[in-house]
């Protein structure tokens, strides 16, 4: 019998792994974030801009780059209730790219380092469908070539404020969460993290073990929506001094900049 | 009883040639570096640790660390070559600065006694003529894996702090197995499965169970290096495939080109609506078109009729028409007496007989009369 043993899964180009970006790109990602003069949005940009940068790290070997990891961005309320792909320039009508394709279409640099992704804030949060289109995604993406014998695809949710589009007391969203949660490959199920980013310093809560005693119900809701991050995830947390341990969510309420950075670092590398 | 080398390179790899694993065999000596992903260009790295340490006259734990130190300065005096991509070229750049990484795992034979050096998680391994462990390195798996340290060529920390030592436990006859880290993990969780590898006698044969052991899911994707050491042992044979071997099937598994859109139902669905839409649009573009010709249709008709009632009736218009004509002439016709100063009164009463009369032709129905009222105006020429 076939144990597949995800301890003993490596990420390699014949069996890479998907990242899933959902980005909030509504009005309010244009407010003040981590410095005087930076945007929520523009704080949003650079962090993904530097974890794609170090995924490009992780594929470099002796002969070239490896498509170890394909990445989808995914904007959500840059126009009202539509969900883009954030990718620009030649990249523009891809969903998923590999890291080869990314790393030969990039459209602008910043200190020497490739940029791929443009800061957007524009209408409303409709989170629920920007889900729907990471399940539709994700389950292409499992169903095609070898990826049942992949590592399960990541899904990062980076927002700074409620759903506009989740249903009376959320029911909508949480059942597409659900749904999106429930693919699997041969070595596990979807994980889905969530980073909710703020200005206000209090009240702050991080890879919580247990539902947090937060007044917000939606600092609830994303509790209940996040998947429990794996070992190494938990080791690279406690190395960047979360103090966690085995249990802990995917999970980050009224992060600050810090906090985003830190938060794709231990999501976006699973092994 | 022959001392012998087995290697293959992870499908990623492609060509035997690119494989990150290095290593050396020889009656008194057994070695493996095995190039780590965290560094940069680290199978060159690799290689130049192996050729530095294999150039080694005498060898001892001292030696070994001048030889490292002098392949650190070899990978690092290396002109390289950075990719023309800037976007990659700015990666080769920063994981330059990391410099090449390997592990090392060393074991020689002097006076009788087997000796060791290691740092990272390849491994050593002690087995009896039994084929029973009678010693290992790391004591299982989960310890390899907690090693995450290795030599790196920027860095001499990690070698001036390496494992060193003299195996007690040798004795002639025992054979010692020096392995990378996927094997290395694979055999101290299944210790009985080194057997299997002492029975290997071809490279098609070594491929075809490390090839098992990927489709079982038993052993991870990763350069697989075996070093099979009977000390002081003069015959030694290699078991590797040719530089260009390429492992077809997992090639074949990926597919090159990637869909355009994965989410493809998604796709549909959405063109499916874009095109419901345009056929709606033209739908409404078609009716407002039609609503417009109507609407001019009924004008032009509208016009025709009106004119064909005028033109039917004219002998009525025409003299209802001039009667009106008539009337207003009359009542505005100059007379001697008002020419002499007829009174306000006299000229109004006309003119509104007049206007009576044309009110009567025109058949303006509710009403008796208009009545004017001139006031004290009096009308002058």
């Amino acid at each position: 019998m076939m144990i597949y043993d995800i301890n003993k899964l490596n990420i390699s180009s014949s069996h890479p792994c998907l990242i899933v970006y959902l980005v909030d790109q509504s009005y309010s990602m244009n407010e003040r974030f981590g410095g005087p003069w930076r945007k929520r949005a523009d704080a949003v940009a650079e962090s993904i801009n530097d974890t794609i940068y170090n995924l490009g790290l992780s594929c470099l070997s002796d002969n070239g780059l490896k498509n170890r990891f394909e990445v989808a961005v995914i904007g959500y309320g840059a126009e009202k209730d539509v969900v883009q792909s954030a990718w620009i320039g030649n990249l523009q009508r891809s969903w998923v790219c590999t890291i080869e394709d990314i790393f030969n279409n990039p459209v602008d640099t910043k200190n020497d380092k490739p940029v791929w992704i443009l800061p957007k804030a524009g209408h409303n949060t409709p989170m629920n469908r920007a889900f729907e289109n990471a399940h539709r995604l994700c389950y292409d993406w499992i169903n095609f070539g070898n990826h049942l014998e992949c590592h399960p695809p990541i899904i990062i949710n980076i927002t700074d404020g409620e759903a506009t589009d989740s249903g009376t007391k959320f029911t909508r969203l949480k059942e597409t969460v659900h749904h999106v949660k429930n693919l699997r490959t041969h070595y596990d199920a979807v994980k889905v993290f969530n980073v909710h980013i703020s200005s206000d310093r209090g009240g702050k809560v991080a890879f919580p073990m247990s539902e947090p005693t937060h007044n917000a119900a939606f600092a609830s809701l994303l509790y209940d929506l996040s998947s429990e991050l794996n070992t190494s995830m938990i080791e690279r947390a406690n190395a960047l001094g979360y103090n966690i341990s085995q249990g802990a969510r995917g999970y980050i309420f009224n992060g600050d900049s810090s906090d985003l950075i830190n938060f794709l670092k231990i999501g976006s590398d699973p092994i | 009883m022959k001392s012998v080398v087995f290697q293959i390179q992870k499908p990623e790899n492609g060509e035997f040639a690119n494989i990150q694993d290095a290593c050396l065999l020889k009656p008194d000596m057994a070695l493996i570096a095995d190039g780590a992903t965290q560094g940069f260009q680290s199978g060159r790295y690799a290689n130049d640790i192996v050729n530095s340490i294999g150039a080694l006259k005498k060898v001892n734990y001292s030696e070994i660390e001048k030889a490292v130190i002098s392949a650190n300065s070899t990978f690092e005096d290396a002109v390289i070559n950075y990719s023309t991509n800037p976007a990659i070229k700015a990666l080769e750049q920063t994981k330059s600065k990391i410099g090449g990484a390997s592990t090392l795992t060393a074991a020689w034979l002097r006076d009788g006694k087997v000796h060791y050096l290691n740092v990272g998680d390849s491994t050593l391994l002690l087995f009896n003529s039994d084929l029973e462990l009678k010693w290992s390195l790391h004591k299982n798996s989960r310890e390899l894996e907690s090693d995450g340290l290795w030599l790196s060529s920027k860095d001499t920390t990690n070698l001036k702090n390496s494992r060193q030592g003299i195996i007690e436990e040798y004795c002639d006859g025992d054979v010692l197995v020096v392995l990378s880290d996927a094997v290395a993990k694979y055999i101290l969780e299944f210790q009985e499965k080194i057997k299997d590898i002492l029975k290997i006698e071809s490279t098609q044969h070594f491929i075809d169970w490390v090839d098992g052991l990927w489709d079982a899911k038993s052993l991870e994707f990763d350069d697989i290096t075996i070093v099979i050491w009977y000390p002081g042992k003069e015959e030694c044979s290699v078991c590797i495939p040719s530089t260009d071997f390429i492992l077809e099937k997992y090639i074949q598994e990926r597919p090159a080109v990637l869909p355009d859109y994965y989410n493809e139902a998604f796709m549909k669905e959405f063109n499916q609506l874009k095109s419901d839409f345009n056929r709606l649009l033209s739908r409404v573009n078609e009716l407002e078109r039609r609503q417009y010709n109507l609407k001019k249709s009924i004008l032009i008709v509208s016009a025709v009729l009106i004119g064909l009632g005028l033109y039917l009736n004219r002998d009525i218009v025409f003299t209802e028409t001039q009667e009106v004509l008539d009337s207003f002439k009359e009542a505005f016709k100059p007379s001697e007496e008002s020419n002499s100063g007829e009174p306000i009164d006299s000229l109004g009463a006309s003119f509104q007989d007049s206007m009576n009369s044309l009110v009567d032709s025109l058949g303006v129905h509710g009403a008796d009369s208009l009545d004017l009222v001139a006031g004290d105006s009096t009308v002058n020429d």
